[in-house]
């Protein structure tokens, strides 16, 4: 038996919450991503793979290399569908890797935003984030 | 504005990234060009420097600034046909004008990607016969 609706029921009970203390649902989402291994604030290693799952809290990707737990990521994910058909957009999320298990790699958000290409973005682009605009 | 082409667009705003993440993905599978904000302000960033032009706005009722971004939006050509998305806790009150409702699933709910494109197609088939009506 599903123990999923005395869950829901307990988690109603909790509603009072604000919604930034809700726990994130993880959903099964496949998007490429590319993976930047930072080490006092350079890129020690670079590599991609897919996404398994995402979540506000975080994601799960799975890369052909291992990857040490405690280390700080950032990794862009690529939206599928580009803006307006002209412009790529990607979701960039940093955050530390919490656990690390053959090929399956867990990411704890510490941010995350989705960024623009700056094909035809119309605010200047900073220098250090590789010609992509925030969407704020 | 821009004159529609290709498969017709959705634009998905809420403050939950791996629910857009997952309806971008649903909608994508419904025929749809998907396009995702984590809040108005950034949709309406969005709509200002791409000149959006969206068939169908999927977009969480309580974030702030939702009638102002549905103004931008409006068209007198076609109309705007709108998903409210509801949170599972909430009191099931839709306080914008909607042709459509889909509701976040809780925490632990098990969720089916075959069951939630259903919901989804089920979600744009009644918007549009409302948008029509």
């Amino acid at each position: 038996m599903s123990i999923a609706p005395a869950m829901g029921r307990i988690e109603q009970l909790l509603g009072s919450r604000r919604s930034d203390q809700r726990v994130h649902r993880r959903y099964p989402i496949a998007l490429e991503v590319e993976y930047k291994l930072l080490r006092k604030g350079r890129v020690q290693r670079l590599g991609s793979g897919t996404t398994v799952d995402v979540s506000s809290g975080g994601a799960c990707f799975e890369s052909a290399d291992a990857l040490p737990v405690d280390g700080l990521v950032e990794l862009v994910m690529k939206w599928p569908f580009l803006l307006e058909g002209v412009c790529p957009l990607s979701l960039v999320m940093r955050g530390r890797i919490v656990r690390s298990e053959g090929q399956r790699v867990a990411v704890q958000a510490k941010q995350h935003e989705f960024r623009t290409a700056g094909v035809r973005a119309s605010r200047a682009l900073s220098a250090d984030n590789g010609g992509r605009s925030m969407v704020r | 504005m821009r004159k529609p082409s290709g498969p017709p667009s959705v634009l998905i705003v809420d403050e939950d990234l791996g629910f857009v993440g997952w309806l971008g993905e649903l909608f994508s599978q419904a025929g749809y060009r998907a396009l995702p904000a984590l809040s108005c302000r950034q949709a309406i960033s969005l709509i200002k420097r791409f000149k959006l032009d969206v068939d169908v706005l999927a977009v969480n009722q309580d974030l702030p600034g939702v009638p102002g971004m549905i103004g931008m939006l409006r068209r007198p050509q076609r109309p705007l046909k709108i998903v409210v998305i509801r949170d599972h806790r909430g009191d099931g009150i839709v306080s914008i004008p909607a042709h459509a409702t889909l509701e976040r699933p809780s925490a632990w709910e098990p969720i089916s990607r075959p069951v939630w494109l259903k919901k989804v197609q089920g979600a744009l088939k009644q918007a549009e016969a409302k948008a029509a009506g």
